[in-house]
């Protein structure tokens, strides 16, 4: 059986891995999503500054 | 499309090592010391050497002795595990089947020397050098596009170079058609370790081309390939001794 | 916040992070003195190049490669330890959260440094980046490594915030001006109010979640450098795995050393870190190494019985070629090490009349073991026939048994020197591990004649410059931040007193 790179789908995923430059953008798009990510979460929790005057010193048991 | 391609006939060649030596002029390749060759830094492209290669050569019981040798340009690969694992392709084959390696290019990270099974890459480790007088007879050919640097180019200290088939008289050979006004013709082009070769051992031509000396030689029952079973669908040929 | 902190902890961990005494200026320069000479060799491999290693054709990666492992293997304990433990709610693992994480995080760095010089072209870093290729193993590494490498420095400072939050509000008046503003910049204006605790855990245990596959990828891939390849040796299916379950067994034993280094270092701490987390996590650790054995047996007997052309002579070349010592070596560091885990808890600790139990009698062992070893090594004309020889082996073997079981005692009143020197034994032996994975089959290439590779000063310094580094790290963070936990400790007492009172 011969690998069917002649198919224009399999000449794409070649493209995919081979062209150099795409490996970067991939990189690119992890490390951005997951910077993004943490950056968002960080916001998120130092945003919670709710009316009560209590703090705890560790998470508070419910 | 072509595909160039080179048979070896082994039953042909004396391992004169002219081909190495072809090779060396052609292509630059960086002069080190004997302390270093011997621990193995010694750059050639084309290496002749003896066969089986772990044990020694086969010597056999004077008088009937029998040496075996075995001369090796770098394969080609139509699979080449070099190419696959170049983080930034700085290896990379071309439209006619070249495995080409481009200096400017490599960050040395040696994965391509470790993953070749014909241990057909060389890696600079320092900056290359020549006696006075040899400075002077190097070639002065290089191959480059984009940027890139090719071919007999002095490399720098830190990148992985390699045979390429002598790529650049590939294209010295069309340009020389084009200037002269005529469709080039595959047989224009050979590589230096072909065209020095003492026991015309070495044949070089378009695979695609059914009519081509590689052609026809491929054809024959003697012809085989180096490593068969490495997985890389190694292009270069062999014709077998015996 | 103040007045609900525990004025103890205040204290022992706060305090000491303004005391820039005797000790810490020393240790400072015996770390810049075991660090110089690495990077002066390395600014002079830079200038010259490559060649003033040992490096060579075939050998084309060596020490610096199986430095790289290894960091990459040290660097799973913070995601073992913290996460997992995180996430099975386990109570011991508060007081060590925090060491393991920035353990992660400093092995990552070093481990990245190594990449850099091992590349001919460091220069060129960049262009990994610019003309990345999805194909090439190595740029799913760093793919992988970048990735871990984020989400383990975000896992930190997760943990961290309500620290810095402290240190920010318990900050003595004679602390210098920056490093009050450093600590409320980095707090995020952290109060510590309900909402706040609740999203902060929130994250926490996300990201608990995320980056146990995450390191698991990074070891993974880092195998698939090799296992992609088609050379002898490397060709495993189980290299995967097997780097995995190294670098965990690894990561824990480096967890043990740097503990016990905190310890050491500030005596306060020895109230926090207790025993319990010695004993649990020696379970773990005693489980890693049956699971190690397990996999190494796998790799050996399967290639030992088929011996195939290529594959053979790489595993000849270990069990009884050059690098035997290297793979035997290994295979003795850790039996002795899973020994000293495990045979204490078959003794009690009751004196015994049992001769063969007593410390005398494994320090005797031990010498004649020795004596036996040099017999052997020194290969005697006298002593060169078979069965002398055999009958050499064997009373060798026997009396490193004795040693063992003399030692056993000895190793069941003191817990934590036995640990460390187990955990010793298996770093130690896990860097051979990674040394007997890539040597022999770079040494032994298909079609250039068998080679060896023996590292120069070069290596061996930008080795020991490395560790150093890693050190250096660890001593300078804990100068700034605290080594335990607060919060968690914190939290993990009001748990108790809730279930107990
Ligand atoms: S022989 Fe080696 S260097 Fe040449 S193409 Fe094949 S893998 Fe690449
Ligand atoms: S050494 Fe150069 S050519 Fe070889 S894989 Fe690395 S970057 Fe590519």
């Amino acid at each position: 059986m011969n690998f069917p790179l002649e198919q224009p789908l399999f000449q794409f995923f070649y493209w995919l891995v081979n062209t150099p430059g795409v490996g970067a953008a991939v990189v690119g798009l992890l490390v951005g999503t997951a910077v993004t990510i943490f950056a968002l979460t960080l916001r998120w929790i130092a945003s919670a500054k709710s009316a009560e005057q209590e703090s705890y010193p560790y998470p508070p048991q419910h | 499309m072509t595909d160039w391609c080179m048979v070896i006939d082994l039953e042909k060649c004396v391992a004169c090592q002219g081909c190495s030596i072809a090779c060396r002029m052609e292509n630059n390749t960086p002069v080190v010391s004997p302390e270093e060759a011997k621990n193995g830094r010694a750059i050639r492209w084309n290496d002749v050497f003896p066969l089986p290669v772990h044990f020694g050569p086969d010597q056999g019981e004077y008088p009937n002795v029998k040496t075996h040798y075995s001369t090796r340009p770098c394969m080609h690969c139509n699979n080449a595990p070099c190419v696959k694992v170049c983080p930034v392709q700085a290896t990379f084959i071309d439209e006619e089947g070249i495995v080409r390696q481009n200096y400017n290019r490599c960050i040395g990270c040696r994965f391509c020397t470790v993953a070749c099974p014909y241990g057909v890459r060389y890696f600079n480790w320092f900056e290359p050098q020549w006696e006075e007088t040899l400075v002077e007879y190097r070639n002065p050919d290089q191959l480059s596009v984009n940027g890139s640097l090719e071919g007999p180019a002095v490399r720098p200290a830190g990148v992985v170079e390699k045979c390429t088939y002598c790529a650049h008289r590939l294209v010295k050979a069309r340009e020389r058609a084009k200037a002269e006004g005529r469709e080039f013709r595959a047989d224009e082009y050979v590589p230096a370790c072909v065209q020095t070769c003492t026991g015309k051992a070495r044949f070089f031509g378009d695979l695609d081309d059914p009519n081509s000396t590689v052609s026809q030689l491929s054809k024959s029952l003697r012809a085989t390939h180096l490593l068969e079973d490495s997985g890389a669908h190694p292009k270069t040929l062999y014709l077998a001794e015996g | 916040m103040q007045q609900t902190l525990n004025l103890h902890d205040r204290e022992e961990l706060i305090a000491p992070l303004y005391q820039f005494d005797r000790k810490f200026w020393t240790t400072l320069a015996v770390l810049i003195v075991i660090i110089t000479p690495g990077m002066l060799l390395y600014v002079r491999q830079l200038v010259l190049g490559l060649g003033v290693t040992d490096l060579n054709r075939p050998v084309f990666w060596g020490a610096y490669l199986v430095n790289f492992i290894f960091l990459i293997g040290i660097s799973m304990a913070g995601t073992v330890i913290s996460a997992t433990l995180q996430l099975l709610k386990v109570n011991w693992r508060r007081p060590i959260t925090r060491i393991a994480e920035s353990l992660t995080v400093f092995g990552l760095m070093t481990a990245g440094l190594q990449i850099i010089m091992d590349m001919g072209r460091p220069d060129r870093l960049a262009f990994t980046l610019i003309y990345g290729r999805l194909q090439a193993p190595l740029l799913w590494d760093i793919a992988s490594l970048t990735l871990y490498l984020l989400t383990a420095v975000f896992a930190l400072y997760l943990q961290l915030i309500p620290d810095i939050a402290l240190l920010r509000d318990t900050a003595p008046d004679t602390a210098p001006a920056w490093r009050k503003k450093l600590y409320s910049i980095l707090s995020l204006g952290w109060t510590g109010a309900k909402e706040q605790w609740r999203r902060l855990e929130k994250a926490i245990t996300v990201v608990s979640v995320f980056i146990i596959p995450i390191g698991i990828s990074l070891h993974t891939v880092t195998s698939w450098l090799f296992s992609t390849t088609v050379q002898p040796g490397w060709k495993s299916t189980i290299l995967g795995p097997y780097f995995v379950v190294g670098a965990i067994f690894s990561g824990i034993g480096l967890l043990f050393i740097a503990t016990t280094f905190a310890r050491q270092y500030n005596k306060h701490l020895k109230e926090y870190i207790t025993e319990i987390f010695y004993t649990n996590l020696g379970w773990i650790f005693i489980v890693m190494s049956a699971v190690w054995f397990y996999f190494t047996l796998n790799e050996t007997l399967v290639v030992v019985t088929e011996q195939e052309t290529l594959e053979f002579p790489v595993m000849a070349s270990k069990l009884f070629g050059q690098f035997a010592p290297a793979f035997w070596g290994m295979n003795i560091l850790m039996i002795a090490a899973t020994w000293i885990l495990v045979a204490p808890k078959f003794v009690s600790d009751k004196p015994t009349r049992n001769p063969l139990l007593k410390t005398i009698t494994g320090l005797g062992a031990t010498a004649i073991a020795i004596i036996i070893f040099f017999l052997l090594w020194l290969r005697l004309p006298a002593l060169a026939a078979p069965a002398i020889q055999t009958g050499l082996l064997i009373a060798f073997v026997l009396f490193l048994i004795f040693a063992l079981l003399g030692i056993t005692k000895w190793m069941k009143t003191r817990l934590i020197t036995s640990t460390v020197i187990a955990s010793a034994f298996v770093l130690f032996g896990m860097w051979l591990e990674r040394w007997n994975i890539l040597m022999p089959t770079l040494t032994h290439a298909r079609l250039i004649p068998y080679t060896t590779y023996l590292p120069t000063v070069t290596e061996i310094a930008i080795t020991i410059s490395t560790f150093g580094i890693l050190t250096l790290m660890f001593v300078v963070f804990y100068k700034f931040f605290p080594s335990i936990s607060i919060w968690e400790v914190e939290e993990g007492r009001a748990l108790e007193n809730k279930s107990g009172g």
